[in-house]
């Protein structure tokens, strides 16, 4: 199994084919795609891997309580979260929002918002639209920039801007803005008063 | 391994990209769905389920023309299970 990491060819054959069909692709989708099949391969050796599919409570607690555990000696594991849509939905609010007394931003959140208070580097990988996975293990890399990944996600509002736009969204501890412009190409975002809730969701 | 599919549809339409994903442990938590209706007939056809938001924007879009509809009478909703969410829902409307 661990030797499927190994397969360059195959990696490069999927990250040719997605870097092919992101829309908003410009000419440093190449590069970005690059990267992260670099981030790839060195993340896999050595540290078992979780998968967990399905992004709802269970989903997303299991995968935030996982990437927190204290491991010890133990090699961290990489956690990958697998969801259908880009956004944790607050379940037990749902009944607001269907009589009209909340917003649809109210009640979900993006999952890279909901992971970033735990992790220093995200893999992120939102394609098209349907599915998000998404890598919760810190690495120990620090010289790893996010920004030449920005071009890669698909996004339908044509603003350049990814700096923070709300004042909440500064507090997070290191502002990333493939986060904040995977949030802003959903539809529904949890801004300002979203995300304050949502830390106390997660904490 | 997980075979992660994106861009095609629910039922099984072309997909657009393709990942694999290997694993030593896997976790499904993949939620839950009304399924059978307790062999009732035209439930299904009859009825909407409140699970996912998209469900809710779609009650709401429902309630919002019946009221327009009725010019502020009476509405008749049945809720069919009375855990959290029915109660609350039943409650709110």
């Amino acid at each position: 199994m661990r030797a499927q990491y190994r397969v360059g060819a195959l990696m490069q054959a999927v990250a040719t084919a997605s870097a092919a069909l992101f829309r908003g692709g410009t000419s440093r989708a190449p590069r970005a795609t690059t990267l992260r099949m670099a981030q790839v391969d060195t993340g896999g050796l050595g540290a078992p891997d979780i998968c967990v599919l399905g992004g709802g409570f269970g989903g997303l607690y299991t995968a935030l309580r996982l990437s927190k555990l204290d491991w010890g000696d133990a090699p961290r594991p990489r956690v990958t979260l697998v969801d259908r849509q880009e956004r944790f939905v607050f379940l037990p609010m749902l009944y607001e929002v269907a009589t009209g007394t909340a917003s649809c931003w109210e009640v979900t959140l993006a999952h890279c918002r909901a992971a970033r208070p735990l992790t220093r580097d995200l893999t992120l990988a939102l394609t098209l639209t349907l599915t998000l996975a998404l890598s919760l293990t810190p690495t120990p890399s620090p010289t790893r920039t996010p920004s030449p990944s920005r071009s890669r996600l698909p996004s339908p509002s044509s603003t350049p801007s990814s700096s923070p736009s709300t004042p909440n969204l500064a507090r997070s501890r290191r502002p990333s803005p493939r986060c904040s412009r995977a949030a802003a190409s959903s539809s529904c975002e949890a801004r300002s008063q979203g995300w304050t809730l949502s830390q106390g969701w997660c904490a | 391994m997980v075979r992660v599919i994106t861009g095609g549809d629910d039922g099984g339409g072309e997909a657009a990209a393709e990942r694999l994903l290997p694993y030593d442990a896997c976790v499904l938590a993949l939620g839950a769905r009304a399924t059978g209706y307790a062999g009732v007939p035209g439930a299904e056809a009859h009825s909407r389920q409140f699970y996912t938001l998209d469900d809710a924007l779609a009650l709401r879009k429902e309630l919002q023309a019946l009221r327009l509809k009725r010019k502020g009478g009476l509405l008749r909703v049945a809720i069919v299970g009375n855990g959290y969410i029915g109660t609350e829902l039943s409650v709110q409307s």
